[in-house]
């Protein structure tokens, strides 16, 4: 599979082109909003209506999902194009056109939580001079730690390249001071395989310090994990008595006249026409 | 951008510290709307979750700046929060006025980030980092 972050800097891949497949694609739609609510259920927000943060908002897929839970929602993205469809789309929260990868700065505790889906990977890549994923990272998990207030967590869907950016991006969530570590969802599956990053801020005593568990897919019985092996009907194609001769003495004699109307010289008829010959011995 | 999340923002740049509330410059000039009110449900559950994140003197400020009647009063005491009108008043200032077109000017080192389609542009330069 392409991974889109080895073809430019998200502010250029998600052209308009990019942008207008997010609004149009029902299977993005799906699987992003899919993801974004078990985000959201990974944030063990509290009861009543929060503020939630949403990290490479995009088309608002993920904000529409947070609407529906009545969470107000403030989105950052680093794609001009793809804001302006979820302008277009009604997105019901805020958004701004910013780099996560340079910090971003909002009053410190004021966010009850903080959903990205598919947006982390892009800050392991360096895409201009002077890019330094690790910075990068560094800078992006101090921004989110300030924001959020204490006992909050993250929720951050992501789709690493290889285990050594895993690394990376726990260490330097560590580094900032979160606690948490990668729930890996489906691990047994190559397709639903999904990775997400979930940080706490601290903790409460409704949210205690421990990794929620990661879905297994063993007793999901929407999606069958395998095709049903149905044995073939063969009993459909057994002939019933024996097989019938298809060169019998009608279609030789049948044959013998097409060819004496095309002028070929052909043998008379005779007794023995389309008979069996005896046995030599 | 909704005056809650005007409430929320900071100035970006790295050396730059206390950089709230950040001053709104509307565009004028332009013969779109700079400024909107679009109507949103209403919540008060929320808006009672909303006020103590809320920096409520820079509200205030704001709310005088865009000249918002009838607004927000100076302060609030403990009942106000179970004020239906009281709430219905911080609602409407912070959830249905947007900002759509103008700036944001950073009152410690007025530094402008561009406000268009109610999208405010907090991108840095690299020497901003």
């Amino acid at each position: 599979m392409s991974r889109p972050e080895h073809q430019g800097p998200p502010e250029l891949f998600y052209d308009e082109t990019e942008a207008e497949k997010y609004a149009s694609s029902s299977r993005m739609t799906s699987i992003q909003s899919k993801m974004a609510e078990r985000c959201l259920e990974l944030l063990l927000l509290p009861e009543h209506p929060c503020l939630v943060l949403d990290i490479g908002c995009g088309s608002g897929i993920s904000g529409g999902v947070l609407a529906e839970s009545n969470h107000a929602w403030v989105g950052l993205d680093i794609s001009k194009a793809m804001l302006d469809v979820a302008l277009d789309g009604g997105a019901e929260g805020d958004m701004l056109l910013s780099d996560v990868g340079q910090g971003f700065r909002f009053r410190p505790g004021t966010f009850d939580g903080a959903v990205s889906v598919s947006a982390l990977q892009w800050l392991c890549n360096a895409d201009q001079k002077g890019h330094e994923p690790y910075k990068r990272l560094i800078a992006f998990f101090r921004s989110l730690y300030a924001c959020l207030n204490k006992g909050a967590r993250g929720a951050l869907q992501f789709y690493p390249e290889a285990s050594a950016s895993c690394e990376m991006i726990t260490s330097a969530a560590t580094r900032c001071g979160f606690g948490g570590g990668i729930v890996i969802d489906f691990p047994d599956s190559t397709r639903a395989k999904k990775y997400y990053l979930c940080v706490y801020a601290g903790h409460t005593s409704n949210r205690p310090p421990t990794l929620p568990k990661a879905l297994l897919g063993n007793d999901d019985e929407d999606e069958p994990t395998r095709i049903l092996n149905t044995t073939r009907d063969r009993d459909v194609r057994r002939r019933r008595g024996p097989r019938r001769p298809v060169k019998n003495r009608d279609w030789i004699k049948e044959k013998k006249d097409r060819m004496r109307l095309a002028g070929k010289t052909v043998k008379e008829d005779t007794k023995y026409t389309g008979r069996r010959r005896p046995s030599a011995w | 951008m909704r005056l809650l999340t005007h409430n929320l923002l900071m100035c970006n740049r790295k050396q730059c510290t206390g950089g709230f509330p950040l001053r709104i410059v509307l565009d004028t000039d332009i013969d779109k709307d700079a400024q909107s009110v679009e109507e949103s449900e209403f919540r008060p559950e929320f808006i009672q979750h909303l006020l103590p994140k809320l920096d409520w003197e820079a509200l205030y400020k704001t709310a005088q700046e865009l000249n918002l009647s009838p607004g927000v009063p100076p302060s609030y005491s403990e009942e106000d929060k179970k004020d239906e009108n009281f709430l219905r008043a911080v609602h409407d200032v912070v959830m249905d006025v947007h900002i759509l077109e103008g700036k944001l000017v950073c009152p410690n080192c007025n530094r402008e980030y561009p406000v268009s389609k109610g999208i405010p542009n907090m991108l840095l330069t690299n020497d901003e980092v």
